[in-house]
């Protein structure tokens, strides 16, 4: 598409124009770009304050926790596997990395020992899975229960910021040229990650191991060790969320991120990656984790009561599975 | 599922069914519960009465009932996450039709009626528009629990009558059987003859072992997989009536602490397999009895609460585990 040179550009315009309309129609992006798209342009018109840089700016910085754990699940489940513990790691990561910070007055260890729990915790999570070969939606389920117990057995109560470093409270808060510091990370976060998934042998090896172990390891590709990288992956990025999000509530609750893992995994799902693996989109999950929040966002704005806000969720996710499916089967029956 | 033999081939025969009884899952199982009663029997004087075993068994029939319907719906290879919304939506909806009505009879009906219909549409999802079971629930379980959260503003219902015929039905025994675990093992004992006995449940598993094979042999797979759907909805519908029973108020966080994670551990713990085809009810009946023993005896202790989900994933990991080592050993006895 990209070569297409200036003397074929009436046969570019018309092929971009085909495959921008085939995107549109036959693609779970497309569906869910169509929908984002037409749920902007409501609420663009029934609400002044909806299209500011302002709003907009909330809407995106209040998704990015999500957005960057989803990003990493979005491998993870490509590569045939899941992690379910990641709602629990908001809570463990922040009481431990608040407490660090309290003790240290040290911001880069604190963000270390955060991304370091990620670390180990995602190793538990591959070796439980892939060494003992236990289901891994069982095996992160038992670790969503017990990294919550790990949070409730550090501290009874919630944990308060005593250190006031202020570059801390920047990381939630902050803007950098006017962007809220949260949207910079998630788009970095997204870029590098759309990058790895579709332009590097990694990437394509992640799809070759869920499309098929067997074949995979047939083909001489390291099929633990990639599994093993998506785990570590997502669980460091689900501590990176845990991280802005502590900065956000400024302090560290055991209690918090309950759910945080059905709306991470319900975004990649309801982005077109297949539970079953070898199959994802990064610009799915994308576009799934800003459709979410746009619903959220507008909720709030038509001032409509907040307990909607669960109810479409789940309509939403339902609506998308079923256009999914209608066009699985449409395009099954060509 | 052997019984020791009723003395037909002597000592040598019943000595090597008693041996090969303990190879099976249950009998792990059985012994993993026994020693979880042990070892709080040596920790915790307050488990050696024999009342906190009745209430225990009182405690586990709501997660007991619900357990049926997800096994039943996992050995055929699907899922149902929002069991956990079911229980409010049950609980809101009885209490809402007693004020209405000041009946209690219709109270009980309509609630009991929100299974069938909830189970009816994932039903029909799933096996009409094609859907996956696991995400269609996953969303199913947001808007059931946020209709829940509109339609009763998140204020819990208070029943205006006091039905204390209905509220009694909790904390009335059978002799020294609590009423709500009778419920639960009369229900279990049905579904485990409909799962062994007859031609439905022989298909269950036939379409958990391998839908396609299924499906060629004749077997009608999307009606049975459709009645699964509604049987489970329905089972957790009865829990939510149980939950009504002891509250007698129609709550609108009923069964939002993870109870969709607790059945479903229960039901694995129990050995049924998450690709369906594979388990028995009898292992879940084990398996829910463990993890609420469990539960029990660290709340007996005085153990937070939440340091008890830190137990309970521990013996889920350790529960899959001896599956598999079961698997791999009886692969090896049967070379």
């Amino acid at each position: 598409m990209l070569d297409s040179s200036a003397d074929t550009s009436g046969t570019g315009i018309g092929k971009f124009l085909t495959k921008t309309t085939n995107w549109l129609l036959h693609t779970q992006e497309g569906v869910l770009f169509f929908i984002v798209a037409a749920i902007w342009l409501f609420l663009t018109i029934q609400s002044p304050v909806f299209f500011t840089g302002r709003n907009i700016g909330v809407l995106l910085s209040q998704v990015s926790m999500t957005a960057i754990t989803a990003v990493g699940m979005t491998i993870l489940l490509i590569s045939g596997e899941i992690d379910a513990s990641v709602g629990s790691m908001q809570a463990f990561v922040g009481v431990v990395v608040m407490s660090v910070l309290n003790s240290s007055s040290n911001l880069a260890l604190g963000v270390l020992v955060g991304l370091a729990i990620g670390v180990v915790v995602g190793l538990i999570n591959s070796l439980i899975s892939l060494r003992l070969g236990i289901n891994s939606l069982i095996a992160t389920l038992a670790m969503l229960s017990i990294v919550r117990g790990a949070a409730f057995g550090f501290t009874e109560a919630s944990i308060q910021n005593t250190h006031k470093i202020p570059t801390f409270t920047e990381i939630g808060n902050g803007f950098f040229l006017g962007v809220p510091w949260p949207i910079i990370f998630f788009f970095a976060v997204f870029l590098i990650f759309y990058f790895v998934l579709s332009r590097t042998t990694f990437g394509r090896f992640v799809h070759a191991v869920g499309a098929n172990p067997e074949a995979a390891t047939l083909a001489g590709i390291p099929v633990r060790l990639v599994k093993m990288a998506g785990f570590v992956l997502t669980s460091v990025l689900a501590s990176f969320s845990a991280i802005i999000l502590l900065s956000r509530l400024n302090s560290g609750q055991n209690g918090i991120g309950a759910g945080f893992e059905l709306e991470a995994i319900g975004a990649v799902l309801l982005g077109g990656t297949s539970l079953s693996g070898g199959e994802g989109s990064m610009v799915g999950t994308f576009l799934a984790v800003l459709l979410l929040g746009t619903l959220k966002n507008g909720i709030v704005l038509l001032d409509i009561n907040s307990s909607w806000q669960v109810a479409v969720t789940g309509l939403i996710i339902i609506i998308a599975v079923l256009l999914d499916a209608r066009r699985r089967r449409r395009l099954g029956q060509d | 599922m052997a019984v020791l033999s009723k003395g037909s081939g002597g000592n040598s025969d019943a000595a090597s069914r008693i041996s090969r009884w303990l190879l099976t899952r249950e009998a792990g199982l059985v012994i993993l519960l026994l020693a979880v009663v042990v070892l709080f029997w040596i920790l915790e004087p307050s488990t050696r009465q024999q009342r906190v075993y009745w209430d225990l068994l009182r405690e586990i029939s709501p997660n007991l009932i619900a357990a049926i319907g997800v096994t039943m719906l996992m050995l055929a290879g699907e899922f149902d996450l929002s069991i956990g919304s079911m229980l409010a939506v049950t609980s809101v909806t009885t209490v809402v039709v007693f004020n209405g009505t000041d009946n209690m009879w219709l109270g009980i009906i309509a609630g009991l009626a929100t299974g069938p219909i909830v189970g009816g549409i994932h039903g029909y999802l799933v096996t009409r528009q094609k859907m996956n079971s696991l995400v269609t629930t996953l969303g199913s379980l947001f808007a059931l629990r946020g209709m829940v959260y509109v339609y009763t503003n998140k204020t819990p219902i208070v029943d205006e009558n006091g039905f204390y015929d209905f509220q009694d039905a909790y904390y009335n025994n059978l002799g020294p059987v609590p009423l709500p675990f009778v419920l639960a093992i009369i229900l279990v004992v049905l579904a485990l003859i409909v799962l062994t006995q007859t031609e439905f449940g022989r298909n269950i598993y036939a379409i958990g072992g391998n839908e396609t094979a299924a499906r060629v042999s004749g077997i009608k797979v999307n009606l049975i997989k459709f009645i699964l759907f509604v049987i489970c909805a329905s089972s957790a519908a009865i829990s939510g009536m149980i939950l009504t029973m002891q509250t007698g108020t129609g709550y609108f966080d009923s069964g939002s602490s993870g109870f969709e994670l607790i059945v479903i551990a229960g039901v694995v713990l129990g050995g049924i397999a998450l690709s369906g085809g594979k388990g028995s009810l009898v292992g879940t009946l084990l398996g829910i009895l463990i993890l609420g023993m469990t539960a029990k005896g660290l709340r007996l202790m005085g153990v937070n609460t939440n340091m008890q989900l830190m137990v309970t994933g521990s013996i889920m990991i350790l529960a899959v585990f001896m599956h598999s080592f079961h698997d791999r050993i009886s692969i090896f006895r049967n070379r």
